[in-house]
């Protein structure tokens, strides 16, 4: 009944499956279980992650309302400096935490991660 | 190592100084080990990495409100086995536009907006090689699996992965259907592994 499992790899491409694991390892949890002290950084997480969905949101829609043509030369730059902004801010939060981007990533399931 | 009954289904635990166990290569290589020798046996219903509980009757209290789920699922995999493959994606679906002039902090507005455009279409190019890619894979194997899951490129990644349950007789098949996937489309860079215990598709533990 005993299959080994075995892993073959496309010839060639062997140290960019490593690469791209490695980054997976390192994205992995330090810790499995619930820890009071990492409850705080959670909440953060939640809530960034939140604010991160709306700010994509935003970012699309400005995104197409200026391709689309709808907006002055000047409501573009208005609205890409307050985005600009907005992205800064959430870099700041997100050091202040010690979350990175993959922390904020939702996995939709079928519909794939938000990010 | 031991196993406990647990109102007709087996546990396989082992004991841990703390409540929680702070993971690290060589405990997730012996996790792995237990996992693979009850896979030898039957296909087991594998426990993720690091669960704790602080006895017996903490396991039993566990164990006991999902036992029809456990049971189903135990049924639902038995024979079964899971096989994983992983895509990286081709070059020009990563690339995208070109990236110049884009380091630092963006001088105005319309340039923030202007290469916030950029990667969102960097976004959907990766998304839309993705499903050509998963389209791919499910047609070479589709004769071969029960069941699929699938993970798209994480953000900064373009690897996909694509997790097949698949009857213990069709593993052979199942490599050499990828082998061949790997012939018709050499641009893509494929690693195939397996059998693993069905850890994606194993809901019903929690």
């Amino acid at each position: 009944m005993s299959d080994e499992p075995v892993t073959d790899v496309s010839p060639g491409a062997v140290a960019e499956f490593e690469r791209e694991l490695r980054e997976i390892a390192r994205a992995l949890p330090e810790r499995i279980d619930a820890d009071p002290e990492r409850v705080d950084q959670g909440l953060a997480r939640l809530v960034l992650t939140l604010i991160e969905v709306l700010r994509k949101v935003l970012e699309h829609q400005a995104v197409r309302r200026m391709d689309g043509g709808s907006l002055s030369d000047e409501e573009v730059e208005r609205l890409g400096l307050a985005l600009l902004r907005l992205s800064e801010r959430m870099d700041e939060l997100k050091r202040l935490f010690g979350l990175d981007d993959e922390d904020l990533e939702i996995d939709l399931g079928p519909l794939g991660r938000l990010r | 190592m031991r196993a406990v009954d647990v109102g007709g289904l087996r546990a396989w635990v082992s004991d841990t100084g703390g409540s929680a166990v702070t993971p690290s290569p060589e405990r997730a290589r012996s996790h792995d080990r237990v996992v693979r020798a009850a896979l030898e046996l039957a296909t087991p219903l594998p426990a993720r990495f690091g669960q704790v509980v602080s006895d017996e009757a903490a396991l039993e209290a566990l164990v006991e409100p999902r036992r029809a789920a456990f049971s189903a699922a135990l049924e639902r995999l038995a024979g079964m086995v899971e096989m994983t493959v992983r895509v990286i994606l081709p070059a020009h679906a990563r690339e995208g536009p070109a990236l110049t002039g884009q380091e630092g902090r963006a001088a105005s507005g319309r340039e923030y907006l202007e290469r916030v455009a950029v990667t969102q279409r960097q976004e959907r190019n990766l998304l839309a090689e993705a499903g050509i890619v998963r389209e791919h894979i499910r047609s070479a194997v589709r004769e071969l699996v029960r069941a699929e899951a699938f993970a798209g490129a994480a953000a900064g990644s373009s690897m996909i992965t694509v997790s097949h349950l698949i009857p213990r007789g069709h593993i052979e098949h199942y490599r050499r259907a990828i082998g061949a996937l790997r012939e018709d489309q050499p641009s893509l860079a494929i690693m195939v592994s397996g059998p693993w215990a069905p850890y994606s598709f194993a809901e019903a533990i929690g």
